[in-house]
């Protein structure tokens, strides 16, 4: 087990750099996702980890060693893919062999050792099976199992998850981040799902566009996202245009909010997220909250949550956000209402920034 | 009941050609096989012998022709195998660019008659051939080298013929072979010759053995280039069965030969198939 070092990392192919410049450092047995929408370079990243891509300039290192342009076979890693790639050709037990059979490992310990990565995945008694003879959710689980077996210095997971559905998906994170806790391998995890990857992760890595946004823990990520592409990315939060006036976020129309967070300077254009779930349509008797008058536009009802689309006078629309056994949840559409915002939830950002 | 049914009407057309044209004719010649055959006379009308099938395991002629069949049938196969893995490999392996022009190259004989490619290696390969001549001059050789009317010339040919049947049947099985498990394999520790000898190989299993039996089949029942580069004495089954139809017009002989081929090649087909389930982990 070791720590691993991205230094200054880039991927072009031809005049396109999909990876600009990446640096990161990911901790002794730390459990790291790479989080952004498709083609921002982040399995380009994970490919050049497992040597299976070569960077075009920059360093990795797995512990001290310098890896850049190390055979695959020779850096000890273990890979779950998407298309859980597993040998169709093989039994069960010897896809889990593969990479100890490689180590040289052979005999009692081999089976010990297989049997001990099926357990550990919940499939013993599965060794027989060809892979084409078991559910979705089981090949995922052998393709883990296959790469935990050699106990790899880290391991990789190519958004794993992402062809299941989603019942058997929530499972398996669950059994994924059990796994990873027990076992302490340092793992990078590519996805575009921004739940799985807050749930997991002891750190979230955003990117966009070959380029690190935000490196921080899953909480600070939520509540204290870097760039705008990073708030309008996590969650799906309401944007607004508005103008600092005297410490105070204009919108326009006389209506204004107040943010906790440093508002910028007199006079420049921001721009504000406000989530959807932190808006309360239930008046309460705090002070500081924000409040804007506006009008029920439209009620859909999702079962645990009910959302609405609340116009404001502006004639702008927040999308809200209300838990389905709240008060704020039988709104008739055409009712007047008061969103309130607390100010620490008031996002504020540079504007100008595309997403 | 409506999938046989329109699975029936779809496969009837064929179903009639090849019953009519194929089945039928082929069914009628059986009795011939076992009917006795007078050099002078003909057919010897209402006389029942199994002695046509008996000479082709007995007579010393015969089964010498069956044995060369065969291992001409496997030599084939084996080259076509050799030679065509590593350019089905670089074709779809290799950079995106050649794929085109490569596989052109690989079709193109096939737009040639067969007579005509034929032609081409006689040309090449006889004692005054292109060759022979070129080895003559360079003085690498001072007598000219038997390439015809043997083994080496039938080979060559038979090989040169079926060579793209093999490769595009390598093609299309290694287009189906998953990059994805490759790379798995290469991370758990496969170094490149590993991958290509515990992943690649038996992936393209099914391919390899399709490949082989189309290759094996055609050229145990090939007729023309066996006839124009073994000339005609150096004999294969099929230059045989063609001789004892037209020129010693025995056709009890030919029909018992021409089952015997047929045979064969069903057992062949047959065990293959077998091979190939346990082979790739298909069973």
């Amino acid at each position: 087990m070791s720590n691993l070092t991205l230094e200054n990392v880039v991927k072009r192919y031809g005049d396109m750099s999909i990876v600009k410049g990446v640096s990161l450092n990911i901790g002794d047995g730390e459990f790291v996702s790479l989080l952004g929408p498709s083609d921002c370079g982040k399995t380009t990243i994970l490919r050049m980890v497992a040597g299976l891509n070569e960077p075009s300039e920059g360093t990795i290192r797995i512990g001290s060693t310098d890896v850049t342009r190390l055979a695959p076979n020779k850096r000890n890693i273990g890979l779950v893919f998407q298309s859980y790639a597993l040998f169709p050709h093989l039994t069960v037990f010897e896809n889990v062999a593969f990479g100890l059979r490689r180590k040289g490992e052979t005999g009692t310990a081999l089976e010990t050792r297989v049997n001990e990565a099926l357990t550990m995945v919940r499939l013993s008694g599965y060794g027989e099976r060809y892979p084409r003879q078991l559910s979705g959710g089981q090949q995922q689980r052998v393709a883990m199992a296959r790469a935990i077996a050699p106990r790899p210095n880290v391991l990789l997971f190519d958004e794993p998850l992402s062809n299941l559905d989603a019942k058997l998906r929530d499972e398996m994170q669950i059994e994924l981040k059990r796994l990873q806790r027990s076992l302490g391998i340092t793992t990078l995890f590519v996805t575009h799902d921004q739940a799985e990857a807050l749930s997991l992760s002891d750190r979230v890595c955003v990117m966009h566009d070959g380029i690190i946004q935000q490196f921080a823990a899953p909480e600070d990520i939520y509540r204290r996202p870097a760039t705008a592409f990073v708030a309008s990315f996590i969650g799906k939060p309401n944007r607004l245009k508005a103008t600092v006036q005297n410490g105070r976020l204009v919108l326009g129309q006389g209506l204004g909010l107040v943010s906790e967070h440093p508002p910028g300077a007199e006079g420049e254009n921001v721009d504000l997220f406000i989530r959807q779930e932190a808006i309360s349509l239930s008046s309460s008797d705090d002070h500081r909250a924000n409040r804007i008058p506006g009008i029920v536009a439209l009620r859909s009802f999702s079962g645990p949550q009910v959302q609405y689309v609340i116009r404001i006078a502006d004639g702008h629309e927040f999308i809200v956000q209300a838990a389905s056994s709240g008060s704020g949840s039988d709104l008739a559409q055409g009712q007047h209402v008061t969103l309130e915002v607390l100010p620490q939830d008031v996002l504020v950002l540079p504007g100008a920034a595309q997403p | 009941m409506t999938s046989v049914r329109s699975g029936l009407l779809l496969f009837g057309p064929l179903l009639l050609v090849l019953t009519g044209a194929f089945v039928v004719p082929l069914l009628l010649l059986a009795p011939t096989s076992f009917q006795e055959y007078q050099p002078g006379s003909g057919i010897v009308s209402g006389s029942f012998t199994l002695g046509n099938y008996a000479r082709i395991v007995a007579d010393d002629y015969y089964r010498e022709v069956v044995l060369r069949t065969l291992g001409l049938g496997v030599s084939v196969t084996i080259a076509c195998l050799m030679l065509g893995y590593p350019v089905a490999y670089l074709i779809v392996r290799g950079h995106p660019r050649w794929r085109l022009p490569l596989t052109l190259l690989v079709i193109f004989p096939l737009m040639l008659n067969l007579v005509v490619r034929s032609f081409g290696w006689i040309v090449l390969l006889t004692n005054r051939g292109v060759v022979n001549n070129l080895l003559t001059d360079l003085g690498v050789i001072e007598t000219p080298l038997k390439l015809m009317f043997n083994l080496t010339g039938v080979m060559i040919g038979l090989t040169h013929i079926y060579l793209p049947f093999m490769v595009l049947m390598l093609v299309a099985a290694l287009q189906n072979v998953p990059r994805d498990v490759e790379a798995a394999a290469s991370t758990l520790g496969s170094g490149r010759f590993h991958v290509f000898h515990a992943v690649t190989l038996p992936l393209t299993a099914p391919g390899i053995i399709a490949g082989s039996i189309l290759v094996f089949v055609l050229t145990i029942s090939a007729l023309v280039t066996p006839r124009m580069l073994g000339g005609p004495t150096y004999q294969v089954m099929a230059t045989l069965i063609y001789d004892e139809y037209m020129q010693l017009l025995d056709w009890p002989s030919g029909s018992a030969l021409s089952f015997s081929l047929a045979f064969v090649t069903i057992l062949i087909i047959w065990i293959s198939s077998l091979t190939t389930k346990r082979w790739a982990g298909l069973a």
